[in-house]
């Protein structure tokens, strides 16, 4: 808890005169302070509009701690600068100390203070910020200091910024590389970019661009040079964004698929920039949380936008769902012992377990890549009418050739999976990927019911019947603590506790109907991860009892009653309390008496706990402007939203 | 010497007594006179008004109706306090009170060539005690008011008189364990009015009140209260009649709470 200890001025004459929305009283703390994870003292002025506390004015925060510093290292951190109404402006340093004590040496106790030197690293950040954005020179300096001395700089960047965009030259080092390179007046990325090493006397490594294009990227290695040729002609629909490491995957990715021998570029400029790009982030991360600011170096290059039509998303989404479905069931096939003992004694098994192992090297391993740039959205960024074909470095074909060896006998075969007459492995983009998926989907599963026709039936019935005591288990603990709570719990607790207990049940009985023995064992396991998170689930309800009481509690205030001079309860902000008791909590009982399933029940729990920490905060917390919104809010997810909190349910609503 | 002195206050004390037997003996009725009870309506309202932890500012408006020939209650105007004082809480216990009142009295027996309305003057000072008993809770409440006051007659000058005021009041929330927000309440009281001074002659009761009344707190700051009170008190010119009355009271309290700046931490909005 941390409190103001000393109004500087309180403006009477506002008080009186001017209407209160006016009216802002600049106030000064001086205390114990948090931003982030940096805990220290802090010192600055701001003021209260409209409910919300705005910096303004001075702002300093440090930290150092003796204690820490003796028993081992100390973190220390001194951050100042000004803010005009929450935005960072003018002069501002930043200096993060990493330190241990330099053990026994240079040591002196004079005049009741010990002096005692430092070994470790220090990195100070110092420039100007215009409206919260850099301006002018920006200086990074990251040092190693051992006996109170520096002994290497390890990091220094040099940029120069006219409101957040850069200009002119920049300069980046660290101990083996220096990066100079040059920006339009835009802050974007022009001419030559040159990287040396300090045990080489030319340059290194050389990005060519043009007006933010990269026209190519030569690096030199063992006195080898290697040019690789990038946008060597004007883009068709050029895209201006951050060179940063989405970037870099994307022209790697554009390098792949087009060049005729690929290189990955990973050289030094890359990994100077993502460092310089880390010093940065961190002072942002401070920046934002204290004020409004876009404290990021925009390295602006250009590149080829291809964006992703609806059907070519819908098709990856769905071939992704086919993709998934199929590795797990690979990987159900290769984990299973019994297989890996039959694989021995029988010859067909021993095929069969190859070749899912073939396919997974051979495809699965190429698809889990593509789906993972759809991911991460560079996709967009690269041609893909051979996108397939290049990752995998040839046209995927029907035929797989398998090498396995069984009584010490190498047998070379070839697969063909069922109907393959039915797909069309030549279609280009990412249709080619569809296909390809749903004949590798068809051929694991194919050979899932051979090799599990292959374990007898009794060893499957045997396993399974380990599995289904486990099942009974499970679902016996869920009733019996859902029947106990039941006895302790209020009535809208309690239909919940019933939804999940009569939702159990159903899941026992489809369990109980599904006979595709192939398929039962998944089942069984995936139940008895279900049965476990139902009744996580449950005691979260069950605690949601104590936590509604509680919160009740907690916000309520001790007001005086002159009249019966007794003190009375009232409860404090209550359209927050409301918006808990009657929109969110209900909207969150509604879920597990309506939607519930095994996806999301651990969701539920998880947003139950996030919603009563939040609750707890929200009660110390200045929440005018929140609670003016609150009014006005009936939708749960909105207010969720306003609450700061998200919830993944929505995704699991239909 | 001392034998004169002696026989000099006896004779005084016989001549006084037997002069004051005469007088006495002519005038005083036998037995005391109760009139018929009158009706009246009150509508009070309370403000504590919290100007910081301590003190309190107290600021009351009553409106007085008095029946008339044709109307039982509220027939006209009797009277219009306002009060105002500065009240201070030494504890839960215990507070004190020290004010003015101004009261515009109304001439309700219309006479001729009287005023319609005089003013009275009054300082008052009050001392309650409180104190909580099982689910209720019990006050004591001292009252002294200093009180000039003058008749309708063109030619009637302020007279001055001293009011002591004793009551003790009960409130007992309904169907809950304390008095708390939305909770009705019963309140029974009981408040003798004493006087005192020049005037005073062979009235020193003006008035005792019974007052049984039913309230509702909506919240800490605001609640309400009707009730049905019976009084009855001696005549100031004459002791031996007992004027009666029943009144209906409807009250409201308020207690707004003055302290605005509140010195809270800063929250920091990073999402905003």
């Amino acid at each position: 808890m941390i409190f103001i200890k000393k109004i500087v001025y309180l403006n009477l004459a506002c008080l009186f005169i001017a209407p209160p929305a006016l009216c802002q009283f600049a106030l000064e703390y001086d205390g114990s302070y948090q931003v982030l994870d940096y805990e220290g003292i802090a010192q600055f002025e701001f003021q209260i509009v409209e409910g919300d506390t705005v910096f303004t004015g001075d702002f300093h925060m440090s930290k150092s701690d003796a204690r820490q510093l003796i028993e081992g290292t100390d973190e220390s951190f001194d951050f100042a600068g000004t803010f005009k109404n929450g935005t960072p402006v003018g002069s501002w340093s930043f200096n993060f100390g990493n330190y241990k004590a330099s053990a026994t040496k240079n040591v002196s106790l004079d005049n009741y203070r010990y002096q005692i030197t430092l070994n470790g690293t220090q990195h100070s950040a110092s420039g100007n910020l215009i409206n919260g954005k850099p301006d002018g020179k920006w200086m990074h300096t990251i040092k190693s200091i051992e006996d109170g001395q520096t002994k290497a700089t390890l990091f220094n960047s040099e940029i120069e910024f006219s409101e957040g965009v850069p200009q002119k030259n920049f300069q980046i080092q660290n101990e083996d590389n220096t990066l100079i390179g040059r920006f339009l007046r835009d802050g974007i990325a022009h001419d030559v970019w040159e990287l040396y090493s300090s045990k080489d006397p030319g340059s290194i490594e050389t990005w060519k661009f043009d007006e933010g294009r990269l026209v190519s990227v030569t690096i030199k290695s063992n006195d080898t040079i290697y040019s690789t040729n990038l946008y060597s002609t004007s883009l068709s629909n050029p895209i201006s964004v951050n060179l940063d490491d989405k970037y870099l995957e994307a022209i790697n990715l554009h390098h792949k698929l087009t060049a005729e021998n690929y290189t990955e570029i990973q050289g030094g400029v890359n990994s100077l920039l993502k460092e310089n790009v880390q010093h940065y982030t961190k002072i942002n991360n401070i920046l934002s949380a204290l004020g409004n600011t876009s404290y990021t170096p925009e390295f602006i290059v250009k590149i080829n936008h291809n964006p992703l039509t609806n059907n070519e998303l819908k098709i990856i989404n769905s071939s992704k769902e086919l993709y998934t479905k199929a590795n797990e069931t690979c990987n159900d096939l290769l984990s299973n012992t019994q297989l890996s003992l039959l694989k021995l004694s029988d010859e067909e098994t021993a095929n069969l377990v190859s070749t899912i192992e073939a396919i997974q090297r051979r495809y699965l391993v190429t698809l889990s890549e593509i789906f993972k740039y759809q991911k991460l959205g560079i996709l967009e960024y690269v041609p893909r009418s051979a996108l397939l074909e290049k990752l995998l470095g040839s046209m995927p074909n029907k035929r797989l050739s398998i090498s396995y060896s069984f009584n010490d006998t190498v047998y070379n075969k070839e697969y063909i999976g069922p109907k393959p007459e039915k797909y069309d492995l030549s279609k280009a983009g990412v249709e080619a990927i569809e296909e390809l998926t749903h004949y590798l989907s068809a051929s694991i599963n194919s050979i899932n019911e051979k090799l599990m026709s292959k374990l007898t039936r009794e060893q499957q019935e045997l396993e399974l019947m380990m599995f289904e005591e486990k099942i009974i288990q499970e679902n016996d603990t869920l009733h019996h603590l859902i029947d106990s709570l039941l006895v302790l719990d209020e009535a809208i607790n309690a239909e919940a506790l019933k939804a999940i207990k009569s939702f159990a049940k159903k899941q026992l009985s489809n369990y109980s109907q599904f006979d595709v023995m192939s398929e039962k064992q998944s089942l069984a396991r995936e139940l008895i991860t279900c049965f476990n998170q139902l009744a996580i689930l449950s005691n979260a309800i069950h605690l949601q009892g104590s936590r509604s009481s509680e919160i009740r509690q907690v916000y309520l205030d001790e007001v005086w009653n002159p009249f019966t001079a007794t003190l009375m309860e009232e409860e404090v902000k209550k359209h927050i309390i409301s918006a808990y008791f009657n929109k969110l909590l209900p909207y969150v009982f509604d879920i597990v008496a309506t939607k519930l399933n095994c996806n999301n029940a651990t969701d539920i729990k998880e947003l139950l706990s996030r919603l009563y920490d939040r609750m707890l905060q929200l009660r110390d917390e200045e929440t005018k402007r929140l609670e003016r919104k609150l009014k006005k809010e009936n939708d749960p997810l909105e207010i969720l939203a306003l609450f700061s909190l998200k919830s993944n349910l929505s995704e699991f609503e239909e | 010497m001392k034998l004169r002195l002696k026989i000099l206050v006896f004779s005084l004390t016989g001549l006084f007594l037997a002069v004051s037997e005469a007088s006495y003996s002519q005038e005083r009725p036998k037995e005391s006179v109760y009139k018929e009870p009158i009706t009246a309506t009150w509508i009070n309202t309370y403000g504590n008004i919290r100007i910081s932890n301590h003190l309190f500012w107290i600021a009351q408006t009553h409106l007085r109706l008095e029946e008339s020939e044709s109307t039982p209650f509220a027939g006209q105007v009797a009277q219009i306090y306002n009060r105002h004082a500065i009240n201070y809480l030494f504890s839960k216990y215990f507070n004190v009170s020290l004010g003015g009142v101004l009261r515009i009295n109304y001439n309700t027996s219309k006479q001729e060539m009287q005023k319609n309305t005089v003013p009275e003057w009054r300082i008052w000072h009050e001392y309650q005690f409180a104190q909580p008993f099982h689910s209720l809770m019990v006050y004591h409440r001292i009252r002294v008011e200093h009180r000039w006051t003058k008749g309708f007659n063109p030619d009637s000058e302020f007279i001055f008189r001293n009011r002591w005021r004793y009551m003790f009041k009960l409130k007992m929330p309904i169907g809950k364990p304390k008095l708390g927000s939305n909770t009705f309440y019963v309140s029974p009281e009981a408040e003798l009015i004493m006087q005192s001074g020049g005037p005073v002659v062979d009235s020193p009761m003006e008035d005792l009140r019974l007052h049984a009344s039913i309230g509702y707190i909506v919240n800490p700051r605001l609640s309400v209260a009707t009730g049905i009170m019976h009084s009855h008190g001696q005549e100031i010119s004459d002791g031996s009649i007992y004027k009666q009355k029943w009144t209906m009271r409807f009250h409201v309290y308020f207690s707004p709470d003055l302290r605005k700046v509140k010195h809270k931490l800063p929250s920091i909005h990073t999402g905003d």
